[in-house]
């Protein structure tokens, strides 16, 4: 069952996958005070882009926790207040379904998080170790709940 | 005198066609919700649309319901508490929105798409939308957006 929680979950892991690639360009892509997007096609491959630039990465492993295969995702994010980011994002499902979800998260607090021992989670995701619902835990509380 | 009863007659006799258009669609995806709950997936399956049939046949069988569509297979769990519905009926589809809270007790909307396929309606798409608040809802019928 795919829902507003994991829906959550998958958006900030896939901010920590962009992050574990490159963080010197996601940190200037999401910090640089604009719009930025963030994109997922059929294969997985993943942008995440503003005018500031554009980084690529593979997407699967954030998207596996939704249990169902996605066609596409788009996420936009809009620059708020004090580095808070409202965001609206679309997620479609192959089987006629898409799942919409609109909110707003800080991105500082997410990076900063990123940026010291739990940064680590992110390169683990891959692994599915014990770590991953701590982690999972600590992107609940960033994103809300 | 009897012109006015007239108009009358025809402007009631229209207002009760458009009521009883507009109470279409929500009876069949409650049905489609109380399959769900008693997991009668030949049911649900006989609710979707032709194309939606031929996609989970031509990989699967109707026992692989819930594992070719997860996310309509799971939609009697969205809405803990519906509050309020609409749809809007044009001669070749329908749209129905529910509202209501998930079960995070959150604004969330379930918006479905239903053609007409040898004069029934069939559900082709649908849309869960968690929203960040209640002046989120939406206030019509919303067909659901497809990327």
């Amino acid at each position: 069952m795919t829902n507003r929680v994991q829906v959550r979950i998958t958006i900030a892991k896939l901010i920590e996958l962009a992050y574990s690639k490159d963080k010197g360009l996601t940190t200037k892509i999401v910090l640089s005070k604009g719009n930025f997007k963030l994109k997922v096609s059929p294969n997985s491959h993943a942008t995440l882009s503003s005018s500031t630039g554009i980084l690529t990465f593979r997407g699967d492993s954030a998207l596996t926790a939704l249990g169902a295969k996605i066609k596409n995702v788009s996420i936009s994010f809009t620059a708020g207040e004090d580095n808070n980011f409202n965001y609206i994002a679309m997620f479609s499902f192959s089987g006629a379904a898409s799942i919409s979800l609109s909110g707003s998260l800080n991105m500082e607090k997410l990076i900063t998080s990123c940026s010291g021992l739990l940064c680590q989670a992110a390169r683990l995701l891959q692994r599915r170790n014990k770590q991953n619902k701590a982690r999972e835990m600590e992107l609940q509380r960033i994103m809300g709940y | 005198m009897k012109n006015i009863v007239l108009v009358l007659g025809v402007f009631l006799l229209n207002s009760c066609a458009a009521i009883s258009e507009n109470v279409a669609l929500y009876p069949i995806y409650k049905s489609y919700i109380s399959s769900l709950d008693g997991k009668k997936y030949e049911q649900s399956f006989g609710i979707l649309s032709n194309r939606n049939q031929n996609d989970l046949l031509k990989s699967s069988s109707i026992k692989q319901f819930s594992n070719h569509y997860p996310v309509l297979s799971s939609l009697n769990t969205v809405l803990l508490k519906e509050i309020e519905h609409f749809e809007n009926i044009n001669s070749k589809n329908g749209c129905l929105t529910v509202n209501g809270l998930d079960s995070s007790k959150e604004p969330t909307s379930i918006n479905l798409e239903f053609i007409k396929e040898n004069n029934k309606w069939k559900l082709d798409y649908t849309q869960i939308m968690y929203h960040g608040s209640n002046k989120d809802f939406p206030i019509i019928a919303t067909c659901p957006a497809r990327l």
